[in-house]
This record gives structure tokens, sequence and C-alpha cells, in this order.
């Protein structure tokens, strides 16, 4: 059980995620560095590929790019394990928990009791935080909500092991050590090389272009109605 | 200098209010809370999409066209392949059991991968009453 466990709230939820896990180890990384570091600001824009009959936009990489980049980026080492049983992947948290990690899990939105019935869908790349654990339930620290909130074990697992695209699998992960030197000089030049090159890409449907041919698309839907 | 932020009411997120990146005074990015409408209109019509589907669902139920599944698996927000991933069945099949006369054949095994993943009983399932 971790005590000193600040909760603090975010723009998103892998990038805040990883943000509160490594502030709270020790060290300190606001929300747009992690974003910057691992390169994930990206953008694409695919007319033709419908999800829920509407054109697919992504603003970020794919989900998990950041957890496996920033282990990359800054040698920062991470546990990661996804389970196939429900039962072992309980016993896995627990353990992790009393033993003072806090532990980033990926969730299904729709099965977290705490979520606002009107915000829930079948999104299964949510990410969250547990920090200690009360009789049955989990305190969880959920980057994106204002304060601290609570699940009950069984609706946490049924989280964790939702279907569909994306599949979390119950999958978890927490920090193992971080390196006490950090060459940001050097690292902070590459990541940002690496992100210009792909808001600039040649392909037309990504980066800027990507963001010109949406807006375009945008203002066409005018003369549609 | 925050003033470009919108401070409307979103009623979706029950209370609670999201964060974004803003200048602040002295020309420094920090977290600001806000409440937008667009994303309340965003979020509503993703919301009463599916509660327009359930209620044309129980129409054709009404009809004997669609079966009870169908109605939960819009209730529950899902669309097909969500649907199919979760009781771990080809969408072949899945597509045949929402449809009524394949739905009244089934055992009760198969049922139950529904209902387990609509978290009903079996007997909800089985006796829906589309009132």
């Amino acid at each position: 059980m971790n005590k000193d466990f600040k909760h603090s709230q975010f723009a998103h939820c892998e990038s805040g995620v990883i943000s509160s896990m490594l502030t709270n180890s020790g060290l300190k990384l606001s929300e747009p560095m992690v974003f910057g570091l691992t390169s994930t600001l990206t953008f694409a824009f695919f007319p033709i590929i419908k999800v829920n009959n509407m054109p697919l936009i992504a603003y970020r990489s794919i989900p998990k790019n950041i957890i496996n980049s920033i282990e990359k980026v800054l040698g920062v080492k991470i546990f990661k394990k996804s389970f196939k049983n429900m039962l072992e992947a309980n016993i896995e948290l627990d353990l992790a928990i009393e033993d003072g990690k806090i532990v980033g899990l990926q969730t299904s939105v729709f099965y977290l009791p705490y979520m606002p019935e009107n915000m829930r869908f079948h999104f299964n790349a949510h990410n969250l935080l547990v920090y200690a654990k009360v009789g049955k339930n989990y305190k969880i620290s959920d980057p994106v909500f204002e304060d601290v909130v609570e699940c009950s074990q069984k609706d946490l697992t049924k989280a964790r092991f939702a279907k569909g695209v994306f599949a979390p699998k119950g999958f978890m992960y927490y920090v193992l050590n971080i390196p006490k030197e950090i060459d940001f000089e050097n690292i902070l030049k590459k990541s940002i090389r690496k992100n210009a090159k792909a808001m600039l890409t040649p392909f037309a449907y990504a980066g800027v272009k990507g963001m010109r041919k949406l807006a375009k698309s945008i203002e066409k839907l005018k003369n549609k109605d | 200098m925050n003033n470009y932020i919108p401070q409307e009411e979103n009623s979706t997120l029950n209370g609670q209010q999201k964060v974004m990146y803003a200048k602040n005074n002295s020309g420094e990015f920090s977290r600001v809370n806000y409440g937008s409408s667009a994303e309340e209109f965003a979020t509503l019509t993703a919301v009463n999409e599916y509660k327009v589907l359930e209620l044309e669902c129980l129409e054709e139920i009404k009809q004997g066209v669609a079966s009870p599944i169908k109605y939960f698996m819009y209730k529950n927000r899902m669309d097909l392949p969500t649907l199919c991933s979760g009781v771990g069945m080809f969408s072949f099949r899945v597509k045949r059991h929402l449809k009524m006369k394949h739905f009244k054949k089934l055992n009760d095994e198969i049922l139950k991968r529904y209902s387990n993943l609509f978290d009903i009983s079996l007997k909800e399932l089985k006796e829906f009453n589309y009132e």
C-alpha cells in the first residue's frame, strides 16, 4: 500500500498515468513532457476507414505506445504483464499493491461503475492507477477524474478482462527501476526530431497535411445539408 | 488570459470537470479546468443513437423479427464486433442469433454466454418482456 501517493488530474489517461506513476516514483515528468518524449503526438485522418460510421481521426499513436516507448527513451524499467486467468491477475495485482507499488491497469470504460452513465462506452484502452486496497475495494487514481475513486474487485476485474478491439487482457504495469542519471539534452533533441518528422510526413493523410485535409472536409459539410 | 477556455455546462460528466492545457498569466503552460457544451453535444448524440436503436429494436421484437439479444446488445452500447468478441463466436453465428426464429431454437448453454455478457439472468433473456 502506497501512502505517499498524490493524485493529480490530467487531460489524457495513458500519458497521465505514466506522468503520475513516474512523478510518484521520484522522476518528475509532466504530462506534455511524457507525450513529447515518447513522440506520441501524431495526427491521422482516414476518411475511408469508418469507426461507428464516422471517419477515423487519430490524434495520438495507438494505445500502449507511451508505456512501451518511455522504457526505450528514458531507460526506465517497467514491469509489464498480461493475463489469461482472472484469478492470477487479481493475486498479482494484490501482491504488487501490498508491496507499495503504484500499479497501472488497462481497462474498459464501460465496466467502471464510477464513470458517469453517459460516458460509458466500450473503449478498451482506458488506463488508471491502483495505489491501495481497502477490504474488497481498490483505491483508484483515475487520471481524468478530479479526485481519487473507489472500485470493487468484481467490477475492476470485469473491466480488466473486457473483450473487443484493444482487449486489455488484464494488462498491468508498474515501475521497477529509474536510472539515476538521464541525459535529457540528447533525449529531448532526438524526441523533438522524431515528433517533427511524424508531423511533417509527406503522406497526405497524416501529420499537418492530415489536419488540413480534415479541415477541408469539415468545411465541405456545410454545403451538404 | 484564460478567457478563451470554454466554461460551459457539461451535464454528461456528473459535475466533474476535465482539464486542458493553456497558457497562464506568466506565459507557462498549466492545467485548467474547462466545460464544453460541444463535447456534451457529441456525447449525447452518441448516447441517443443507441437509445434510438434500442427503441427500434423493441418494435422489431414485437413483430417477431428481432431477438432480445439484439435489444440487450444496443442496451449495453455494443456493436456487432464487440458482441461477437464478448461471447467468443463468429459474426455469422451471432447475426443469426439476432433473429427471433433462430433465437427460439437456441439451447441454454449458448444463451448463458449471452446472459453472462449482458449481466442478466438466463430467465430475463428467455422470457424477455418488451412492454
